[in-house]
């Protein structure tokens, strides 16, 4: 109780630590709680930032059919966006992105 | 904006690592954390070097660190302690006594608060050695951390990067929550002797 009535206290005698002290209390539960409740999910879908090597990687694509796909040797691609990838080609993003998506595996039976 | 950043990782690869680390040191509001999650992500799927990602993170970091530390004793920001001579009497002393720890912990654990360390730091004259090992011990634990966690979560590297943001965030406003609440008990108590 001591230690409430001298905080108390302190917060009347000393504004500007006052707000400093309530608006830090504030921020740190504003964002534990959205850590908390908004847990890191992978985005649905493949985007045009992506990199063959890593639509291979983060959701199970064949390399060999994706080179097919991309008329190209596997592995020849490294360091270049999908959509670098599409324009390169002539091909729309959207249109290669949805080529690309069917190749995914299906859930398992 | 942020797939326009995460498009540059792989064309740019390490030396943008290494300047978007550099610049977050200076306190730039450059989303360092998540281009180190990228570079992972990369290095995982194959279309960079890790230890070139690595490298190149831990050097713009360090770099950076050198740099906020140099501007604090550069004359016109150290000046500016004048405002306040009890204030940087404090600083001072508090660096004297946890400095290593402070600059230490505030490169990964408490990391927005990590450019305000290198200024505070170049402004009370501490030690260059000492202030030196830390940010590069710091350093390097925040590149290992994001690094490989870009390498093992690297399908969700977007998400990923906004929670530790926020994680970070949160872990720095208890710090300050900590402090200030500190100095407002020991000032009610001084307040009920006196």
């Amino acid at each position: 109780m001591d230690r409430i009535a001298s905080l108390a206290r302190a917060l009347r005698r000393h504004p500007r630590l006052a707000v400093l002290f309530l608006g830090a209390v504030g921020v740190a539960v504003m964002l534990g709680l959205r850590v908390t409740f908004a847990p890191a999910v992978a985005p649905a879908a493949v985007q045009g930032w992506m990199t063959p090597g890593y639509v291979v990687r983060a959701y199970g694509i064949d390399r060999d059919a994706l080179a097919a796909l991309l008329g190209v040797e596997p592995g020849s691609l490294r360091g270049r966006t999908i959509a670098e990838i599409a324009g390169a080609t002539g091909r729309p993003e959207a249109e290669l992105i949805v080529a690309i998506e069917a190749l995914r595996p299906g859930p398992p039976e | 904006m942020t797939e326009a950043l995460l498009a540059l990782v792989p064309t740019h690869g390490a030396a943008l690592v290494a300047i978007a680390t550099f610049l977050s040191c200076l306190a730039l509001p450059v989303p360092s954390s998540l281009v180190m999650l990228a570079g992972g992500a990369f290095a995982a799927a194959g279309d960079l070097g890790l230890a070139a990602v690595a490298g190149a993170a831990l050097g713009g970091a360090v770099a950076g660190d050198q740099a906020g530390y140099a501007l604090g004793r550069a004359g016109p920001v150290r000046r500016l302690g004048r405002l306040s001579p009890a204030l940087m009497a404090e600083a001072r002393g508090r660096l004297a006594r946890g400095g290593w720890g402070a600059v230490f912990l505030t490169r990964w654990l408490f990391s927005p608060l990590g450019p305000w360390v290198n200024l505070a730091a170049g402004m009370t004259g501490m030690p260059w050695r000492r202030f030196s090992s830390a940010s590069a011990g710091g350093e390097a634990v925040w590149v290992a951390i994001y690094t490989g966690l870009g390498w093992i979560f690297m399908d969700r590297i977007d998400a990923l990067g906004a929670s530790l943001g926020q994680a970070a965030g949160a872990a720095s406003a208890a710090l300050i929550a900590f402090l200030a609440g500190r100095a407002l008990l020991r000032a009610g108590r001084r307040a009920a002797r006196g």
